[in-house]
């Protein structure tokens, strides 16, 4: 499904380079729950960046669903990340004017072919198996941190992709609100068969994941699965 | 949902930040339509009033005139013969005649409350034709208008205010005759004209053509002729060469013969674009900032989009639309304001008449300035604001989205 082979990332600042991976290699089935662990600096966020094309490689290869992405113009990693990955961020990230289904709906958008009312079911119905049925014309303001990260998940989730890759999502949320997400998750995940790769520090989340990688200074240190 | 309407919720997204950059393009289209309309009614104004009391549609010159003409002149004249041919070749064309001197008006305390001296222009016209070309005999504030053989002078009426000046009081008139002799006479004021023409009511004497002639030994020639037609453009050059067919005088258009003012008023409303292109500036520098804090405050959001795939161009022409939509928002304000304001100026005017009264600014205008309503200039005014505001929304969103995606969601 993913595989990385030996990934290096340097951001270079002026005359400072600094090295956010060294070189990680890693093999991601279809339908893993896994989560990337570590301290704050280990390169977590940095690799969920580079499997989402959303950074560009330094050096090595990472290939999704065996498309290799290292040398993907902008374009091309736009159309990877349209067909093949869903993002959920920490802090949500939806469009505050626009209502919880014109934010579901939003993934939709670029997908030719499908009509405005097919667009609307469709966010409709992912809504409803977050547990937002009722809430699809509220705004973000409007609703708690963990109905926003429902709606980021929805979101994410709508246009079916292979992948979602979700940096610290309980982050901004109470421990029983983590909880319900990390629940949702884990069902979203079994029902629809799709790989869920977190960037976490959270105990809670490791709980939950299937496989636990860890992160040091920019190198695995360790894996786990249950 | 479409990028349009994205576009537009975000807009009242910052409601004050957009409200205040909409009133500044707002701003700039009400004063652009109000300056253009003040500047083109001003300009029609000076040019009607020009043609009503100076110049006519046209001016016949003898040879020679046309080029000292600043400096009223008595050695080009328009002698009796030619004065026939014009007379023949203009036949119902309405014509008339003047002669124009510099001459020094006195006046003593005998009437006036203080004695003096004040430069005036003389001009000898023809009572019973000038009303057929100028609007000078219809504008008599007190007294009468001339009448062939009256030994009287009329006198405009801010001359007359400078002085003192009442009908029945008595003026000293010095100026040269032909062959630059000395004349001095004394005349009664019978009539003092208040017109729309500030040179003429700051400096006019007028005095029948036939007591003139006596007095001035001007041996039946003028100084000029002129007349009124509807002809504009060559068929005026056109008529006005078929007036002075046969003769050796010259003819100018009523443009040529006020090029002076004609260059005053260009400048001006050059003068007036200048003007407006900087506040419409000042109105770009608000959308580019406008533009460029929803930038730094949406970055998530950007990167967000981008992430979901959105291209550049997408997420460019969002802010476009957003450019454009508070240009739609200041264009129309100021529309509205700029109409209903226009409105008020194009039928009530704002009186200028102390401005005027005190300084000669080029304009032939005594009081109340009109403004008119330029539909072309205000079309343009509308389609700059909007291409202004939509272009310059165009920039501020160019830096972010040369980024990584992975860059713009960490900044």
């Amino acid at each position: 499904m993913i595989t990385i082979a030996n990934v290096k990332k340097t951001y270079e600042t002026g005359a400072l380079k600094v090295e956010a991976l060294r070189g990680v290699s890693l093999e991601i089935g279809k339908g893993e729950f896994l989560a990337l662990a570590g301290p704050s600096g280990s390169g977590k966020t940095t690799l969920l960046n580079l499997i989402g094309c959303l950074d560009s490689i330094t050096s090595g290869e990472i290939t999704i669903t065996g498309t290799p992405i290292a040398s993907l113009d902008q374009v091309k990693r736009n159309l990877m990340r349209q067909k093949n990955i869903g993002f959920i961020f920490q802090s949500y990230n939806l469009i505050p004017v626009l209502t919880a289904r014109e934010n579901v709906a939003l993934a939709l958008q670029l997908f030719k072919g499908l009509k405005d009312r097919e667009i609307d079911e469709r966010a409709m119905d992912m809504l409803r198996e977050v547990g937002l049925e009722g809430l699809e014309n509220r705004r973000p303001m409007d609703m708690s941190g963990g109905q926003q990260q429902r709606v980021s998940i929805a979101r994410a989730l709508v246009k079916k992709p292979p992948v979602i890759l979700a940096d610290e999502p309980t982050a901004n949320l109470d421990s029983h609100t983590g909880e319900e997400i990390l629940g949702l998750m884990e069902k979203l995940n079994e029902d629809h068969e799709t790989t869920f790769i977190f960037s976490t520090h959270d105990q809670m989340v490791m709980d939950h994941a299937r496989r636990i990688v860890r992160l040091h200074d920019g190198e695995i240190i360790s894996e786990v699965r249950r | 949902m479409n990028g349009f309407k994205m576009s537009m919720l975000n807009i009242f997204r910052y409601r004050k930040r957009s409200m205040i950059t909409a009133s500044a393009i707002a701003f700039g289209v009400l004063f652009s339509i109000i300056m253009e309309g003040i500047l083109i009614g001003s300009n029609t104004d000076t040019e009607r009033n020009l043609r009503d009391y100076e110049t006519g549609e046209g001016k016949l010159y003898a040879s020679g005139y046309f080029k000292e003409r600043s400096m009223l002149p008595l050695d080009f004249f328009i002698e009796r013969k030619d004065r026939d041919a014009i007379e023949t070749n203009a036949k119902d064309i309405p014509i008339t005649s003047r002669t124009n001197l510099s001459s020094e008006l006195y006046f003593n305390e005998d009437f006036f409350p203080v004695a003096g001296s004040v430069t005036s222009v003389l001009t000898a016209v023809d009572p019973a034709k000038d009303a057929r070309v100028f609007r000078t005999a219809l504008k008599v504030d007190s007294g009468r208008w001339l009448k062939a053989g009256d030994t009287g002078v009329v006198i405009g009426s801010w001359l007359a205010e400078d002085i003192g000046a009442k009908i029945g009081y008595v003026v000293t008139v010095e100026c040269r005759g032909r062959g630059s002799f000395y004349q001095t006479f004394d005349a009664e004021i019978i009539g003092i004209v208040k017109t729309d023409d500030p040179v003429v009511n700051r400096n006019s004497v007028f005095i029948d053509q036939v007591y003139a002639d006596s007095l001035l030994a001007l041996g039946g020639a003028v100084t000029e002729y002129t007349f009124r037609s509807s002809e504009s453009g060559a068929r005026l050059d056109a008529l006005g060469a078929k007036i002075a067919d046969g003769t050796g005088v010259e003819f100018y258009n009523w443009k040529k013969v006020a090029e002076e003012v004609m260059k005053l008023l260009n400048g001006k409303q050059s003068n007036g674009g200048i003007f407006l292109f900087f506040i419409f500036i000042i109105a770009a520098v608000g959308i580019t900032n406008t533009m460029l804090m929803a930038v730094m405050e949406r970055k998530s959001e950007l990167g967000m989009l981008r992430a979901l795939g959105f291209d550049k161009a997408y997420i460019r022409t969002l802010f476009l639309m957003e450019g454009f939509g508070i240009g739609l928002l200041g264009t129309a304000a100021g529309l509205i304001l700029g109409c209903a304001v226009n409105l008020f100026l194009v039928r009530y005017g704002i009186d200028f008449s102390g401005l005027f009264r005190d300084l000669d600014i080029g304009y032939r205008l005594t009081g109340v300035i009109r403004s008119t309503w330029d539909f072309k200039s205000i079309m343009q005014t509308a389609i700059g604001a909007l291409v202004i505001s939509t272009v310059v929304a165009w920039f501020p969103s160019g830096k972010i989205l040369k980024d990584e995606v992975a860059d713009i969601l960490r900044k």
